[in-house]
């Protein structure tokens, strides 16, 4: 719902860090999106678009990968996958979990050409 | 080149809701971040809250009201005799810990025991944003069906209270409390529930208690 200001946070970041990297264009950027966020893949792409326009990043693809629940049980020890609603250990159905992966919201890299 | 990163895209967000933090708990303030559906009975909640603490005299509140517009909600708490400071995101759909820091500075900090924070009226977005509170508050009211927890389960695991508000109107509506109460467990087992009414005041004092206990360590 807020995926402007997500594509904000970035493009910010992958352009602070590309500024230390040389001068190429940026042309990839790869995100993981929990999918317990509520954050629409296709509005965040949108809005990065816009938002890269006369940038380094101008006309780069943002890859963004939904990331589903997954919990490591405090009592057993195993992690397994979970739904956002039944967030319980798949293995001892215990309820007393970390939530482990599903509310992610993290730039995990990005591709740019090197300037020769 | 590939350049890897790892990076939280609010990383920005969780530091200064960090640093928000360790202010607070400096100044030994106990902060609530209150968030919910417009009209599950935020406002109404301060206002008896603050009531209350005001009246007992012991814990000294101070409220940060966040709307899209308007200072009405601000309003209604001064008017019970607190101190409130409005944010007015003219849009946005939440509050962020830069609009808190923001916030923070308004409000006379020492000879403030507790911080309530009224969020945007909203389940979804204020789950993602850390504004430097101790605990998250849902208030769900008995009027917006009983599915929420099923709906919004990240507000749910983010949360360490949930208010069932309304409850006055439970006759009148469908909601199954001991299914919500299920079903919030299997998200959150931690989650306490404190079912009430502002309008007859049942359920109010373990509320209060809870607050004051917690605003007191």
């Amino acid at each position: 719902m807020h995926e402007v200001a997500l594509a904000e946070g970035i493009l910010e970041t992958v352009l602070k860090e590309a500024a230390c990297q040389g001068r190429g264009r940026i042309v990839e950027v790869r995100v993981r999106v929990g999918t317990m966020t509520h954050v629409a893949p296709e509005s965040l792409r949108f809005a990065f678009e816009v938002l890269a326009r006369d940038t380094r990043a101008a006309g780069a693809r943002l890859a963004v990968e939904a990331v589903a629940p997954r919990v490591r049980c405090r009592i057993c020890g195993r992690e397994s996958a979970a739904q956002a609603h039944r967030l319980v250990c798949a293995a001892c159905g215990d309820d007393r979990v970390e939530l482990i992966a599903g509310a992610d919201l993290q730039v995990e890299s990005f591709d740019m050409e090197v300037e020769e | 080149m590939r350049v890897k990163l790892y990076r939280d895209i609010l990383e920005a967000n969780d530091i200064v809701a960090a640093q928000t933090r360790r202010l607070l708990d400096e100044k030994g303030i106990f902060c609530l971040n209150l968030i919910g559906s417009p009209g599950s009975g935020k406002t109404t909640l301060l206002e008896l809250t603050v009531e209350h603490l005001l009246a007992e005299g012991r814990l000294h509140p101070a409220v940060i009201e966040g709307d899209i517009a308007t200072t009405r909600d601000a309003e209604r708490i001064e008017a019970k005799g607190a101190t409130a400071v409005q944010i007015n995101t003219e849009g946005g759909c939440h509050l962020d810990a830069g609009m808190m820091r923001a916030a923070l500075e308004e409000l006379p900090l020492n000879g403030t025991d507790v911080i309530f924070v009224e969020n945007v009226g909203n389940l979804i977005c204020p789950a993602d944003f850390d504004l430097g509170e101790h605990a998250k508050v849902i208030v769900y009211s008995v009027a917006e069906g009983d599915d929420k927890p099923l709906k919004y389960p990240l507000a749910f695991r983010r949360a360490a209270v949930v208010v069932i508000s309304k409850m006055d109107l439970l006759p009148h509506v469908t909601f199954d409390l001991a299914k919500v109460k299920a079903e919030i467990a299997t998200i959150n087992p931690e989650l306490l529930v404190f079912p009430l009414s502002a309008r007859t005041g049942e359920g109010l004092g373990p509320w209060f208690e809870w607050v004051c206990a917690r605003a007191d360590t």
